[in-house]
């Protein structure tokens, strides 16, 4: 297949100077992510052109952008998938920008850091390991894959009209953790939860599980955190555990044993 | 947590209001299938029939319920829907400050009518 030129119509912010649009043509071919476009725009065009990425495969979550309105990684994007000839290029919609596409997430990270994203350990032998059935981890699973890209947060329009609100990726990550069989930290992020400026300020548009990359559904964890602050309110929530105990369970035939010590212990 | 309770009063506030609602519909609309099976049925927008209503204490009670829970809620729905197109805590408790006026207000008019007519006329 032969070459086509796409033109990559990009929003410019300088700090100080008013947002300005500038356009390149760019030949592109199968397979050419809108990533690889703005790389070949730095390497033969514009220098200058700002934006942030690292991993190119949709797992880092840098290079989060507002792709022909939409937010997405520009590493996940594919150019030929898009029909319009001309992609326009935005940084991040409810984010402050630092230049060009490069959005200050750190509002983003204040938010996620007030849920406590991180396992609260509630009562259990010190020693013990916290196992974990694999029905308790799919409880769970989903919303652990996000990858902290910002595209929900650009979407959500309550966010859009309201700075404060925690907005979806903060509130996906106190899903996560408070449907865990192994934390105990409910009690601790329901205060922030049932804040005026979180969870029943969303109106469930769901555009943040429309273009969340990965498919994390954070309408979805929104809605069952609504179900759990109304169900804690009125002492009917089920905590997640508990932690299964005992017997690990039994080693399945077609795994490999590990191999034995080479160094006898003493 | 208190947002949480709001809310979960909204909620409950809703699905009461289907309930009460379903009631003075059918008060209010099934006067004609509703007259086939009462013996003593009083069409529901004579004069007599809103005596008979405004004096029947379980009717009272039930209007000034629902008169209650769909102000509440209502007047919350209100408050969040404008609170999206303000921008600044300061504005945003205003807003909530004039709907929780404007509610209780209406409250204590709608309540005054039922009750008044109940306990002139009961």
């Amino acid at each position: 297949m032969t070459d086509q030129t796409v033109t990559f119509r990009v929003r410019r912010h300088q700090p100080g100077q008013e947002d300005a649009w500038q356009e390149y043509p760019v030949a592109v071919h199968p397979g050419m992510t809108v990533l690889d476009g703005l790389q070949q725009i730095k390497e033969q065009q514009d220098s200058s052109l700002a934006w942030r990425h690292s991993c190119r495969m949709g797992i880092c979550g840098s290079c989060g952008m507002v792709i022909n309105g939409q937010p997405g990684l520009a590493c996940n994007t594919q150019v030929l998938d898009i029909s319009d000839r001309r992609i326009s290029l935005e940084p991040l919609s409810n984010f402050p920008v630092a230049r060009d596409l490069v959005p200050d997430l750190e509002p983003m990270f204040d938010k996620h850091r007030s849920i406590k994203p991180f396992l609260i350990a509630g009562q259990q032998d010190g020693d013990e390991p916290l196992r974990q059935s694999p029905r308790q981890l799919t409880d769970y699973l989903q919303f652990s894959y996000c990858i902290k890209c910002g595209a929900c947060m650009a979407a959500c329009p309550t966010l859009a009209s309201d700075a404060d609100f925690l907005g979806p990726m903060p509130l996906t990550a106190a899903h996560r953790y408070n449907r865990d069989s192994r934390d105990d930290g409910f009690d601790q992020r329901k205060q922030s939860l049932g804040d005026h400026h979180s969870i029943s300020h969303c109106h469930y548009a769901a555009e943040c599980s429309k273009v969340c990359p990965k498919g994390v559904d954070p309408a979805k964890a929104i809605q069952y955190l609504k179900r759990d602050l109304v169900l804690d309110l009125v002492g009917l929530r089920r905590r997640p555990g508990p932690v299964p105990q005992g017997s690990p369970g039994t080693p399945r035939d077609d795994i490999p044993k590990a191999p034995e010590f080479t160094v006898k212990k003493p | 947590m208190r947002e949480t309770k709001y809310w979960a009063l909204n909620l409950l506030a809703g699905l009461l209001i289907l309930v009460l609602l379903a009631q003075h519909m059918a008060v209010m609309q099934l006067d004609g299938w509703l007259e086939k099976w009462l013996a003593d049925w009083i069409p529901p927008l004579s004069w007599p029939g809103l005596v008979e209503r405004g004096t029947n204490l379980i009717q009272m009670v039930s209007y000034v319920l629902l008169l209650g829970l769909g102000l509440f809620h209502g007047f919350y729905g209100l408050n969040k829907i404008l609170a999206e197109f303000i921008q600044g805590d300061q504005k945003r408790r205003i807003i909530r400050l004039g709907c929780t006026v404007m509610g209780i207000l209406l409250f204590v008019v709608g309540t005054t009518v039922t009750v008044g007519f109940y306990l002139v006329n009961g």
